[in-house]
Formats: structure tokens, C-alpha cells, sequence
């Protein structure tokens, strides 16, 4: 879809519109995020995470959710904050959810660069396993997209959405083991982490890049759970984008 | 019923209802709660913006809309342009529309004109290379030298940006085309320009739809119309009987 591809160049570039320091926020906040987890989590709680040195096990986990929260926090307002586009041409919509997600693959990328920097200068080897990462981050651009175009159509009849997802979010980190391996986590308890689908791919990210075994059920559960969102969020997509006109 | 050959636009008791107040509040939840509990349905004040329209028109005319301010014109158009659904009736349109509403609707004001006109005219569907093949006529026929095409368009004047959004939308191929009071910024110079443009068009096939409180620009560029009133289509015919109506009426002259 070229439009969504102009409309995502767009949404990059207007992103660092008189900034100083512009793209360095790419590596700036996953890094600053990295420094305040590894103070908690290992000065403070001393997690254990077989083996691997800790902020290279949290760095897997940052890349993923930086790209997660900055889909969602300017994915919802997606349409909303393109009225005049909504309202006065006819381009098709689905492209600014498409365009939001695709903008956000810069706050993807430069974590993981900057992690499989991190695993070389540890001295940790990369295994075979990296090959299936394009897939993996496929797996979570779907997922994020999914998330994005449900949360973003209902936001254009009920501005609550945009009051509910830094909530979401926060509550989000809490119960994804972005900061803490799953294996650290209660027996009972870990089933409920287990049916976010963003823990099986957190799993599957950690296993691509830094060899671990990844917890099968984790990722049955987020593989069954990603396509429900993805078929229930394109019907609440396409029941909702006929009124946006109208209610936007 | 069925599409008739001819038509580039059919309308057939096309009507429109909106909804008003607030869409979504607390006090409104509140009233739609109690009403839910009270087992009624909740009371919705809603607002016919068009009521029967039917009309045709075909490919090669330029059809003017006239009618004062929320006499229904621009929601006719956002139906036609597919933007907004009709709430009843029918609507049929061939081929593909492209909608010029107000000046730079999709512009964004911190992209350079250059970047703005990739982005506008690949979002109205037309393919990357196309458009920047044709940028270099776009900005001539816009009368926009190079230094302000790599300009952000904030800066431009309102007379600027009209001339470049309709420069766009002039310069990729349609079969149905709508200009919504698009050239009240432009100069007389402009507006010749764009109606021997739109003269074009019509040879060549298109259906033009032209919007302009400015009743001789209409006159020059259209051959029929139609004049809304309160959504309710009060006459339909050649441009020139239909404009002298209007105006007589009181309707809103220049």
C-alpha cells in the first residue's frame, strides 16, 4: 500500500520536528529504561536469569516494548489525529493504522541493534536461532497492528480509549516479563503472564537472540491469542470505519 | 435502478441523517444508563442534513450545487466521494472519484510542498512514480517556484496552498472530479487558469462537481446544476436559468 507507506515517512518525519537531539531519542530511551530496570531488578531484587548477564536479558525484552508503547500511544490516535484526511479525502483508512505501526519500526530496530551489540561486547556468541528473528518481529508487527487498528477505530466514537491505553501500558510492563524472566515467576501465576500474548513473543525473541529456551506454552497460547485479536480488532474495524466521517 | 450506461452519477432518494450534541460525555452515559434501565430506548435528536435527492449526471459535464451555508452540498459530496455512507437511498458512482474538499485537506503543514504533494497525491491512490513524474508540471501549473517547493507549506500564503492542492488534484486522471470551494483564495488569474483546466477535464470524459459561492466563476465553468435547499432539492437544470433563480431568490449572491 503506497499510501500507507508515504503517510508512514510522514508520521517518521513530523516525529523529531524541532528536537535537538532527534533520532539519538531512538537509542536514548531504551538505553535510559535499561539503566533504571537493571537498578531495580539486579541491584535491588537480584533476579536470576540462568546464566545470561541482566541487561542483556532486559534489552530483548526493552526492544519489544518500546516498539509496543510507542505503536499504541500514537497508534490510537491514529485516525483522530488525521481528521482533515479522514474527513475530507477518500484514502483508504486501514493505511494510517498501517502507517502508525510501520513509523514506530525505527523504535524497533535501533534496540536491536543496540542488543546484538551488547551480546558481541559480552562476549556471548549469536546463534543460528537470529535467522528466525525477521519472523519473530513479523509475528509482533502483526500482533501491534492488530492492537493498533481496533483500539485506534474505537477511539474515533469514544475518546476513553486514549485515556485507557497508558494504563494498559503500564499495567502491560507489570505483566509481561519484560524486566523478569518467567521462570522467577509463581506457579499459577505465570499461566496468567502466559495469556498476554506479548510473553510468547517476548519468549521467541529471547530464544532468536540469546539462544534460551523458549516456554511452549507461552508461545501456543500467544500464537492462538494473536489470531483472535487479529480477526476480532479487523471486525471492529470495519464495522467501525463506515461512521468515521460522521463521528470522527 | 440498474446502471444506466450513460451516468456518471446516479443519485436516487439519496438522504442523510446526523446525529446531534455531544456523541460521547458523562452526563449522556449517565442519561443512556438510566434510559437502559428504564427499559427505553434512548432518545436521539437527529438531524436530516439531505431528504431525497435524486439526480443524474453524466460523464463530460460540469454540474454546479448551489445553496446557502448547511443547505447540504459538501455532505453530497463527501457521499458521493465515498467518504460518508448515505443514511438511505442510493448512490451509484463509476469509475474513481477524486475529492478536493477545502484547501490542502491532506497537506501537513511541517512537509515541504515537494513532500506534500507525494504525499497527497499517494494517498488519493495514485502511484509513486506517477507522482513524481508529474511534480515538476504541478508545481509550474501552481505557479511555485522550486525554493518554495522544498519549503514547509506553513509558511505558505493561503493563495499558495490553494493553487498547489488544486494543481494536484488537476493534474491525475479521474472520472469524477469535485471541487469544493477550493478556489476562494486564488486570484482571478488562477481561476481562469483552472477553469480552461476543468474545461479540459470535461473533453476528455470527466464528470466535474463545482462548489463556489461565487455565482459568475460557476457560471463559466458549469453547464447544469443543482440547488439545495435545507437538504431538499428545489430545482435541477441548465446552469444559467438555475443561477438566475438562485440569485433572484435572494439565495446568496456574491
Amino acid at each position: 500500500m503506497p499510501a500507507a507507506w508515504v503517510l508512514a515517512q510522514r508520521d517518521f518525519k513530523v516525529l523529531y520536528k524541532q528536537s535537538a537531539l532527534g533520532p539519538l531519542w531512538l537509542a536514548i530511551q531504551p538505553l535510559g529504561i535499561l539503566g533504571a530496570f537493571t537498578v531495580v531488578f539486579s541491584g535491588v531484587a537480584d533476579i536470576e536469569t540462568s546464566g545470561v548477564p541482566y541487561p542483556l536479558f532486559a534489552l530483548v525484552g526493552i526492544s519489544v516494548w518500546t516498539f509496543v508503547s510507542a505503536c499504541l500511544a500514537t497508534g490510537t490516535r491514529c485516525f483522530t489525529r488525521s481528521k482533515r484526511l479522514v474527513r475530507l479525502t477518500n484514502a483508504p483508512r486501514s493505511a494510517l493504522a498501517i502507517a502508525a505501526v510501520t513509523s514506530a519500526l525505527p523504535q524497533l530496530a535501533v534496540p536491536v541493534v543496540l542488543t546484538l551489540a551488547a551480546v558481541l561486547a559480552f562476549g556471548e556468541g549469536l546463534g543460528l536461532e537470529l535467522l528466525a528473528l525477521p519472523l519473530v518481529a513479523l509475528w509482533l508487527y502483526g500482533l501491534t497492528l492488530a492492537v493498533t487498528l481496533a483500539l485506534g477505530a474505537l477511539n474515533v466514537r469514544f475518546r476513553d480509549v486514549s485515556s485507557f491505553v497508558p494504563f494498559l501500558l503500564q499495567g502491560g510492563l507489570f505483566l509481561s516479563p519484560i524486566a523478569y524472566p518467567l521462570s522467577e515467576v509463581p506457579n499459577g501465576l505465570d499461566t496468567v503472564l502466559k495469556l498476554n500474548p506479548i510473553t510468547g513473543v517476548v519468549e521467541a525473541w529471547r530464544w532468536s537472540i540469546l539462544g534460551s529456551p523458549a516456554d511452549g506454552l507461552a508461545l501456543a497460547l500467544a500464537g492462538a491469542g494473536t489470531l483472535v485479536i487479529a480477526f476480532a480488532s479487523w471486525m471492529i474495524f470495519v464495522r467501525l470505519e463506515v461512521r468515521f466521517a460522521d463521528v470522527i | 435502478m440498474s446502471s444506466d450506461a450513460g451516468h456518471a452519477v446516479q443519485a436516487t432518494s439519496v438522504g442523510k441523517k446526523y446525529e446531534l450534541g455531544e456523541l460521547a460525555s458523562l452526563p449522556r452515559t449517565a442519561h443512556n444508563l438510566a434510559r437502559v434501565l428504564a427499559r427505553r430506548p434512548p432518545n436521539l435528536r437527529m438531524f436530516n442534513a439531505l431528504h431525497d435527492v435524486s439526480f443524474t449526471v453524466d460523464a463530460g459535464e460540469a454540474f454546479a450545487i448551489l445553496g446557502s451555508n448547511g443547505s447540504g452540498k459538501s455532505t453530497l459530496l463527501s457521499i458521493i466521494a465515498d467518504i460518508t455512507r448515505p443514511s438511505s437511498g442510493e448512490l451509484r458512482v463509476r469509475g474513481r472519484v477524486l475529492p478536493l474538499f477545502s484547501i490542502a485537506a491532506g497537506f501537513h503543514p511541517e512537509l515541504t510542498g515537494r513532500e506534500n504533494v507525494i504525499m497527497f497525491g499517494t494517498v488519493l491512490g495514485i502511484p509513486r512514480r506517477d507522482v513524481l513524474l508529474a511534480l515538476q508540471e504541478v508545481a509550474d501549473f501552481a505557479e511555485i517556484d522550486s525554493e518554495h517547493m522544498a519549503t514547509p507549506v506553513k509558511r505558505f500564503s493561503e493563495g499558495m496552498m490553494s493553487r498547489l492542492a488544486f494543481a494536484t488534484a488537476l493534474h491525475f486522471p479521474a472520472d469524477v472530479y469535485i471541487f469544493d470551494e477550493v478556489l476562494v483564495t486564488a486570484d482571478d488569474h488562477f481561476k481562469s487558469k483552472c477553469a480552461a483546466e476543468i474545461e479540459w477535464l470535461r473533453n476528455n470524459g470527466a464528470a466535474v462537481f463545482f462548489i463556489s459561492h461565487e455565482l459568475s466563476l460557476v457560471r463559466s465553468i458549469c453547464s447544469r446544476g443543482m440547488w439545495l435547499d435545507a437538504g431538499r432539492v428545489r430545482a435541477i437544470g441548465p446552469i444559467d436559468e438555475l443561477a438566475e433563480d438562485y440569485e433572484a431568490s435572494d439565495g446568496q449572491p456574491t
